[in-house]
C-alpha cells in the first residue's frame, strides 16, 4: 500500500506537470464550453421570450440551470471519452509507455494519475463555469452541493472505465480513438445536455432515457432543479454506483488484456 | 548462482500482415506467421558484458523485449537471476533497467523531472543527489530543465542511459546505446559502461550493428542474422577463425560496381565489399593459394595501385558466416 501511494503521488505530480505543459488546452476547453452555454442560454431565453412553454425540467424559471447542469456532467463524461483516450493512445505511439512499464510502478497507480489530472481539469472549467453562471445569469441551485458533487465524481469515474477501455483497444488497433469522438458526440446528441429528452420522437426517447449519461444529467437537475435529496434519487444513485464498479473493473480488466495482447504482438 | 540471465529455446513468431484488402481479409481468417526469434539459447554470467551483434532485422530488439518482459516468447523460456521471466517480473524489476532505441521518455516533462519520477517509482534513496549526479555526468546540468522534446537525439540517448543508471541496476539491458550519438560521445559512453561493469560488476546485455563497439566492450558476442544465433563466442576467437591471410585490401585504379559483381562471382571469393573510406576493395577469399587467380581477374578490369593482407575485423566475421555485410544488410 505504501509503494502504491508513493508511486500514486509521483505519477500524480508528474501528470499534473505534464498537463501544466499545455496549460492553454485548459483555456480552449473553457471557451468551448462556455460558448455552448451561452449560445443555449440565448436559444431558450428567445424560445421562452417567443412563447414556448417549457418541457420537463425546462422552464422559464429554470432554464440556466438546465442547461448548466447538463454542460457540466457532460464535462466530466466527455474528458473521459475524447481527451483522456487520445492521450493513452499517444503514449502509445510516442512509445513512452515502454519505459514505464519496465519499471516497478503500479499499473494502477498509473490509470488513477490520468483520471486525478481530468478531474482536476473539469473541475477547475467547471469552477470557473459556474462563477460565470452565477455572476452573469440567473443561476440557481436549489439541492445539495455534496450530493451534486458525489453524482458528479461517480459520473467521471464511471465514465473513466468506460474511457479506459476505448483507449486501451485505442493503443491496440488504431483508429478506435476516433471511434471514441463519433461514440461521444452520438452519446452527447441523445443524452439531453442542452435540451430535453422529452423533444425526441418516441423512439429516440426509450433509447436516451436508458442511458446512464441521461441518467446522470437528470439526476443533477433534479437537485439543482427540483431540490431532491439523498433518499429521493438513492435508486439512480446506487445504479449509477454499479454502474461505475462495473465499467471501473472492465476498463482495468481490458487495459490487462489489450497489456497482454501487447506482449504477444508488441507494444 | 554464476547466470543471471539464462535464455533457453526462445521462439517468437509475427502474425504477417498484407497491405492490399483482400490478403488482409484472407490473413484474418487465416493467419500466417513469420519467425522473428528462432531457438535463442544463450546464458550469461554475473559481472559480464554480452553483446548481440547483428543487422537491422536481425531480431536483436525483439529479443531484448522478452528478457525484459515486455514480450512473451511463443516457446522458450527466459529466467533473470533465477525467475521465470515475464512473470515474475515485477519480483526483479528493481535490479534491472534498460535503454531501447525507439521509446520515449516524458516529453511534456523536463530531463531532470524525468529522471526524478523514474527514480521515485524505482524507489532511489538520495534521488535529489543521485539525479544532479547523472545529469552531471553525462552533460546533461545545462539542459535539466528543458523539455525533453527539445533535446536533440543524442540527448535524449543520455538522458535515457541516465534514467536506466538512476536505481544502480545489477543488469542493465542496452539496445544500440550509442546509435544516433556524436563520435566524441559515443566513446564516452563506451567507455563508461566499461567502468561501470568493471567498479559495480553490473551485467551488461547490449545490442548493437556496430562492430567496433561490440569488440571493444564485449566479453562474449552472439553473432544474430534472420532471427538466429549463427555462433556464441568471444571477439577474439571469432577473429582467429579467419586467418590473417585471407583477407586481402586492394586499392584499384577505377573502381566500378561490374568489377564488385564479377569478383563477387568467383569460386573462390567468399565476400568482396567496397571500403569508401579508404578506396579500397576488402575482399575474403577462402585460400591464399588463388591469390594470383584473383590479381589476374582484377587486372583484366582496372590497373592494381596497392595490395596488403589485412587483420579481420568482426565485420569479416559476418560475412564469413552469413555471407553479407553488417552495413550492407542494414
Amino acid at each position: 500500500m505504501k509503494k502504491f501511494l508513493k508511486d500514486y503521488f509521483a505519477l500524480q505530480i508528474s501528470e499534473i506537470k505534464k498537463f501544466l505543459r499545455w496549460k492553454e488546452r485548459l483555456l480552449w476547453d473553457l471557451i468551448g464550453t462556455l460558448t455552448f452555454f451561452i449560445a443555449f442560454v440565448f436559444v431558450w431565453e428567445s424560445a421562452f421570450a417567443q412563447g414556448f412553454k417549457g418541457m420537463g425540467n425546462l422552464t422559464k424559471e429554470t432554464f440556466v440551470t438546465f442547461i448548466l447542469s447538463g454542460t457540466l456532467i457532460w464535462q466530466a463524461i466527455g474528458i473521459n471519452l475524447g481527451p483522456i483516450s487520445h492521450v493513452f493512445v499517444r503514449e502509445k505511439y510516442m512509445r513512452t509507455s515502454v519505459y514505464f512499464f519496465l519499471s516497478p510502478g503500479s499499473r494502477i497507480a498509473f490509470l488513477l494519475a490520468k483520471a486525478g489530472v481530468a478531474l482536476l481539469q473539469i473541475l477547475i472549467t467547471n469552477m470557473i463555469l459556474i462563477l460565470i453562471a452565477l455572476y452573469f445569469f440567473e443561476f440557481e441551485f436549489k439541492g445539495s452541493l455534496f450530493l451534486a458533487l458525489l453524482v458528479f465524481i461517480l459520473t467521471f469515474l464511471c465514465f473513466h472505465g468506460l474511457g479506459i477501455c476505448i483507449a486501451a483497444l485505442g493503443a491496440w488497433r488504431e483508429g478506435i480513438a476516433d471511434f471514441s469522438w463519433t461514440f461521444s458526440s452520438v452519446l452527447l446528441i441523445l443524452s439531453g445536455v442542452w435540451y430535453p429528452v422529452e423533444i425526441f420522437p418516441e423512439p429516440l426517447q426509450s433509447i436516451s432515457k436508458i442511458l446512464p449519461t441521461t441518467k446522470a444529467i437528470e439526476m443533477i437537475r433534479d437537485i439543482g432543479i427540483n431540490g431532491l435529496g439523498l433518499m429521493e434519487i438513492f435508486s439512480e444513485l446506487a445504479f449509477l454506483g454499479i454502474l461505475t464498479c462495473i465499467f471501473l473493473s472492465l476498463g482495468y480488466f481490458v487495459f490487462k488484456a489489450v497489456e497482454g495482447r501487447a506482449m504477444l504482438i508488441g507494444i | 548462482m554464476t547466470h543471471v540471465i539464462e535464455v533457453l529455446n526462445v521462439h517468437k513468431y509475427y502474425r504477417k500482415q498484407a497491405n492490399d484488402f483482400l490478403n488482409s481479409l484472407k490473413l484474418f481468417f487465416f493467419p500466417e506467421y513469420k519467425p522473428v526469434l528462432e531457438n535463442i539459447t544463450f546464458k550469461v554470467k554475473r559481472g559480464k558484458i554480452f553483446g548481440l551483434l547483428g543487422p537491422n532485422g536481425a531480431g536483436k530488439t525483439t529479443l531484448l523485449k522478452i528478457i525484459t518482459g515486455l514480450l512473451r516468447p511463443d516457446k522458450g523460456k527466459v529466467y533473470i537471476f533465477g525467475k521465470s521471466i515475464p512473470e515474475n517480473f515485477s519480483k526483479i524489476s528493481r535490479k534491472i533497467n534498460a535503454v531501447f532505441a525507439r521509446a520515449n521518455l516524458w516529453w511534456e516533462l523536463t530531463g531532470k523531472e524525468n529522471l526524478m519520477v523514474y527514480g521515485k517509482l524505482y524507489d532511489v534513496k538520495n534521488l535529489e543527489k543521485k539525479v544532479e549526479k547523472l545529469l552531471d555526468f553525462f552533460d546533461l546540468k545545462d539542459k535539466a530543465n528543458k523539455y525533453t522534446d527539445l533535446y536533440s537525439t543524442g540527448e535524449i540517448m543520455r538522458l535515457c542511459l541516465a534514467k536506466a543508471l538512476i536505481n544502480e541496476p545489477e543488469i542493465l539491458i542496452l539496445d544500440e546505446p550509442t546509435i544516433g550519438l556524436d563520435p566524441n560521445i559515443a566513446l564516452k559512453v563506451r567507455e563508461f559502461l566499461k567502468d561501470l561493469n568493471k567498479k559495480e560488476r553490473t551485467t551488461i546485455l547490449l545490442s548493437t550493428h556496430y562492430m567496433e563497439e561490440a569488440d571493444i566492450l564485449c566479453d562474449r558476442i552472439a553473432l544474430m542474422d534472420n532471427g538466429r544465433i549463427i555462433k556464441i563466442d568471444t571477439p577474439d576467437n571469432f577473429k582467429k577463425l579467419l586467418k590473417k591471410q585471407n583477407v586481402i585490401e586492394v586499392r584499384v585504379k577505377k573502381f566500378s560496381s561490374k568489377l564488385l559483381k564479377k569478383l563477387n562471382s568467383l569460386d573462390f571469393v567468399k565476400n568482396v565489399y567496397f571500403l569508401e573510406e579508404v578506396e579500397r576493395l576488402r575482399i575474403i577469399i577462402d585460400d591464399l593459394q588463388n591469390l594470383d587467380k584473383l590479381i589476374r581477374k582484377i587486372k583484366k578490369y582496372t590497373k592494381i595501385e596497392n595490395i596488403v593482407t589485412a587483420l579481420p575485423t568482426l565485420e569479416d566475421v559476418f560475412i564469413h558466416f552469413t555471407g553479407k555485410s553488417l552495413k550492407g544488410a542494414e
